[in-house]
């Protein structure tokens, strides 16, 4: 008798756990808001607009995804709404960019956005490719030891997603003039054609499409790419240009020893906010962990659809992209930055640029 | 009448160059040499814009404003200070609409606004006002269902599409 | 040579055109109310074309493209409203005439100026894209300030005889555009702690603001009509002759409009501007500016269409807008995985010269549905004027508020709308506030990167002296005319009332 009732209150019980965890993530019926501060026809507002409508497909209940632009103060407007209105309902995603991540890194008192409260999940990583005028006589990375002649790069400004090449151009010993005021890559890369400025880096996307055509005309040499992440976190090379070294590799053909030191540790950092985890779907903080579950699954399964392989290779630079746990663990290295590592980064910024980071 | 108020307003564009120099000078050396240079000079020649109409207006001379490049502005027989009060009369009326604007929401809103405007401007009837309302709530609501479009929300929040 | 026919192939597909129709009309509809034409009109229809096969989508795409400009001209004429980013000097001559009861004319005129213009425009465009990339990149930061420095001097053009006025109007706008983020640094200017000015106050609301406000106070309290005449005079069909007698302007302003129309970042703000004061200050007899002259509405919409054409070249060969709705195109090539770039004129050449067609043939579906809706839509013109403006308070303020949803937005328009009244009121010409906003920031940016880049060498670049030349070549020919006139209007002139 006692066995029968033993059994009878566990299979009860099995019955009571296994209901509320399937009850909270459903989404039929639903609409979720996914809020990217950015406008419509940008770079983060094209990526969230391609995995729409695989989150449709994939997240229990088929709700509607609905993309809702916020654009304002560099994304910092949208990433405060997002802070102060987003409620633990599963309702509510946002989609942040490196542009987002830089000003929360530096501290901006604007900011009121905290990534390190919400759950991550998933990630798309983004790759940079530097290359420089072949009138300068540098052919490979090696050329530029001891290279002292005066370049231009083109530049968005000192806080912008700019800190990676600037800080990356210092640590190299280049004497590079950073020119304020281009108003992105593009134009970046006109004034290059135009010879206004004689180095200068794209995303990997622009890089195929416009770059590699200027490297053939001989317009162009190739330099180093930032790196690409491996799945322990190490920045290893770009799959795109495979026979291009990565950034600390580029450092140590020049100096004969791997970089170390709070400058490579702000500017991995920053790398992997700017381009290694670029963009990141995030959930607001108290998000009961079944929906966080549900949606991680989701993007999980999202990556495996041969569909949107496609889209990746087509549109995103081809790059691996992460879910789950591994855009949490990567996400957290660009967390982990130490508070000196960050001083000393933005008193690289203020002195080198005369810029105070407000 | 006009002169005068034209004069306040010459008075307040001179100030409020004077103010673009003064901020100017708080922003770090990149930001600041545009509009610090460009308030400098435009404030040089707002105080010779001052200068000027003082002495048209003390000479008597017509309120000679108009420029070939601006829209006509000739009132004919309504006075100044006719014309004067009824704008004061729809900017209050803007702000009211914005406070209900602020209270129930944009449609609703906007709807009653046009619904009230309708009958006591435009001296219809109750049921065209009311016409023309429902053409407004309907345009609102076309708009928003097909290109997913945002009208501000009140406190009392009400179901779509009036709030 | 056979790219291009094969591609008009293409174009001619019935689905392909079923989908331009389709842009045409979407565009239209949306460009038509006040505020929501130019960029606005483009943000809003792009989230439309996401999902869609890329081959209709394009079309689609087009199509809207082609007639913002078109449909921009409605509010231009029909209450000086300015168009987001085109149909904005239309205001100048195109409401003078609506309000003498020829808005069809002036719209007629509009139609047929902007489908000669856009397709001139396509042809010019076909031929200089060979030469187009080394063209547009002997255009750098400094040659860029120049241009904006000569839709500037065009301020001198539009104040008559009050310049001391019209560069103050200028320079408000200036200081305006100049409010919110810096360009090249992470500074917040003029923005008194408030969040919404971060980023400046929009376009949208500043042309609004300035320019529709006014308008609806002024004809509420006058309590008419728009059309100061109780019937509507010359018809659409009038304008469509007076089109076609200035030929030589239509072309004249459309050559202007591709070539400015195709340097990348500029020429959507100031094209028409530039077609306007060209106009006056290259005619004889230029009493009638300003009042209803029907070349006035001829040169700048010839201008307008024409560099929407334009503005794809360095939208296609570089990624680099030619215009505010050309950025939003942008966005919608990407979204169809069209990566435009250097290579898109040895790879995809075909799709250029699809694009080229389709804008020429959208331009003319655009006018002629333009053209046929005048007739009804200028009888707005002599409603009494309370029973539209509710609907027009409607318009705006919902416009307004799409800028950045919030309700900065609302009040911003209200500020900006009291400031233009006052303005209209005691003679500051608001165009000249305009122009000011818009070019505040190519000003400075293309400055500043001079400066920064060159020193001060850059002002012995030739492009530099060429434009500079031609800049105080317009503005002499614009005071010694000036000089001519006071010459002689020593007496007779006085009663005219100027």
């Amino acid at each position: 008798m006692k066995k029968i009732t033993y059994f009878l209150v566990l299979i009860l019980m099995a019955v009571f756990l296994a209901v509320p965890t399937s009850y909270g993530a459903d989404f039929s019926h639903k609409t979720i808001e996914w809020i990217i501060p950015f406008g419509v026809g940008g770079g983060s507002d094209v990526w969230a607009r391609l995995y729409a409508p695989f989150f449709q497909k994939y997240l229990p209940g088929n709700p509607i995804v609905a993309v809702k632009n916020m654009p304002g103060g560099g994304s910092i407007v949208g990433g405060n709404h997002f802070h102060t209105r987003a409620r633990p309902d599963g309702l509510t995603v946002f989609g942040s960019s490196g542009s987002t991540t830089f000003p929360y890194l530096l501290e901006n008192p604007k900011v009121k956005y905290d990534f390190s409260k919400y759950k991550i999940v998933f990630a798309s990583p983004v790759g940079g490719i530097a290359y420089i005028n072949p009138d300068l006589g540098v052919k490979t990375v090696k050329d530029l030891k001891g290279f002292g002649k005066p370049l231009a790069y083109a530049s968005q400004g000192a806080t912008s997603l700019d800190i990676i090449p600037l800080l990356a151009f210092d640590m190299m010993g280049l004497n590079v003039k950073a020119v304020f005021g281009y108003k992105g890559r593009g134009p970046g890369r006109v004034a290059f054609e135009q010879g206004e400025t004689n180095i200068d880096y794209q995303t990997s996307t622009a890089y195929i499409k416009n770059v590699r055509a200027l490297i053939e005309m001989g317009k162009a040499v190739p330099l180093m790419s930032w790196g690409a992440l491996d799945d322990d976190g190490n920045i290893v090379r770009d799959a795109v240009e495979p026979d291009l070294p990565c950034m600390p590799e580029a450092y140590e053909i020049v100096y004969g020893k791997k970089p170390k030191g709070p400058a490579f540790n702000a500017w991995k950092a920053f790398f992997l906010a700017g381009f290694g985890v670029q963009k990141a779907m995030w959930l607001p903080e108290k998000t009961p962990e079944d929906i966080v579950q549900a949606y991680r699954d989701a993007a999980t399964k999202i990556i495996t659809d041969p569909e949107f392989q496609q889209i990746v290779e087509k549109s995103l630079g081809g790059y691996p992209q992460l879910a789950g746990e591994k855009a949490r663990k990567a996400f957290d290295q660009v967390l982990e930055v130490s508070p000196q590592d960050r001083k000393w980064l933005i008193n690289w910024i203020e002195t080198k640029y005369n810029v105070k980071v407000k | 009448m006009m002169r005068n108020l034209g004069i306040v307003f010459s008075v307040l564009v001179t100030l409020a160059f004077g103010y673009g120099i003064y901020e100017a000078f708080s922003y770090a050396y990149l930001a600041k040499i545009f509009p610090l240079y460009i308030s400098l000079v435009l404030c040089v020649l707002a105080v010779i814009n001052l200068i000027q109409e003082f002495r048209a207006s003390r000479k008597g001379l017509g309120a000679d404003s108009k420029t070939t490049a601006d829209l006509e502005s000739e009132w004919g027989d309504i006075p100044m200070s006719d014309v004067l009060q009824r704008f004061s009369v729809f900017v209050v009326v803007m702000i009211v609409l914005y406070a209900l604007v602020w209270l129930i929401g944009y449609p609703l809103g906007i709807t009653l606004f046009i619904i009230i405007l309708y009958r006591y401007v435009s001296r219809t009837k109750w049921h065209w006002a009311i016409v023309a309302g429902l053409a407004g709530l309907g345009f609102l609501a076309l708009v928003s269902k097909l290109l997913y479009m945002d009208w501000p929300e009140g406190i009392f929040k009400l179901p779509w599409p009036l709030g | 040579m056979d790219v291009i026919l094969q591609s008009l192939a293409v174009v001619l597909q019935p689905s392909h055109l079923l989908m331009l129709i389709c842009g045409v009309f979407m565009g239209l509809a949306i460009g038509i109310l006040p505020g929501l034409g130019g960029i606005v009109g483009m943000t809003i229809l792009l989230p439309v074309i996401y999902g869609m096969d890329p081959h209709s989508a394009f079309g689609l795409l087009i199509g809207m493209v082609a007639v913002i400009p078109t449909s921009d001209t409605f509010p231009s004429v029909m209450m000086g409203i300015p168009g987001s980013s085109a149909s904005q000097a239309t205001i100048m001559d195109g409401y003078p005439l609506a309000k003498k009861g020829e808005a069809a004319r002036a719209l007629g005129a509009a139609f047929t100026a902007s489908l000669i213009g856009g397709l001139f425009g396509a042809l010019v465009l076909t031929i200089i894209i060979p030469i187009a990339r080394p063209v547009v990149l002997s255009f750098g930061s400094p040659e860029l300030f120049m241009l904006a420095l000569l839709g500037m001097s065009m301020v001198g053009v539009l104040s008559g005889n009050k310049p001391i006025k019209g560069i103050l109007a200028a320079g408000i706008g200036v200081m305006i555009g100049a409010l919110g983020d810096a360009p090249a640094v992470p500074e917040y200017r003029y923005t008194f702690g408030l969040d919404y000015l971060m980023d400046g106050i929009p376009l949208v609301v500043v042309g609004l603001g300035l320019f529709a406000f006014p308008e609806i106070v002024d004809l509420m309290i006058k309590g008419r009509s728009i059309a100061e005449v109780t019937t509507l005079g010359k018809g659409w069909l009038d304008g469509v002759k007076d089109a076609l007698k200035h030929k030589f302007i239509v072309l004249r302003c459309s050559v202007i409009g591709v070539i400015v129309g195709f340097l990348p970042g500029l020429g959507g703000s100031v094209v028409d501007w530039i077609a306007y004061g060209h106009i006056i200050q290259t005619t004889k007899d230029r009493e009638n500016f300003g009042k209803g002259d029907i070349r006035g509405v001829i040169a700048p919409e010839s201008a307008n269409n024409a560099k929407e054409g334009g503005g794809l070249i360095p939208t296609f060969l570089f990624g680099i807008p030619g215009s505010g709705s050309m950025a939003v195109f942008l966005g919608g090539l990407l979204i169809l995985g069209i990566q435009p770039g250097p290579s898109m004129v040895t790879e995809h050449v075909d799709l250029i010269y699809t694009a080229i067609w389709s804008l020429a043939l959208a331009n003319v579906f655009g006018a002629a549905i333009s053209i046929a809706l005048s007739k009804p839509i200028t009888r707005l013109t002599v409603i009494p004027f309370s029973y539209l403006a509710p609907f027009m308070v409607l318009i705006i303020t919902f416009a307004s508020y799409q800028a950045t949803r919030s309700w900065g937005d609302l009040i911003a328009l209200l500020f900006m709308g009291i400031l233009g009244w006052v303005m209209k009121q005691y003679g500051w010409p608001r165009p000249a506030a305009l122009i000011g906003y818009v070019l505040s920031n190519n000003l400075e940016t293309y400055l500043f990167i001079s400066v920064q880049r060159y020193g001060f060498e850059w002002l012995t670049r030739t492009g530099v002296i060429v434009l500079a030349v031609i800049i105080i070549g317009s503005l002499a020919m614009g005071i010694f005319y000036q000089a001519k006139k006071s010459s002689k209007a020593s007496g007779s002139e006085e009663g005219k009332g100027k």
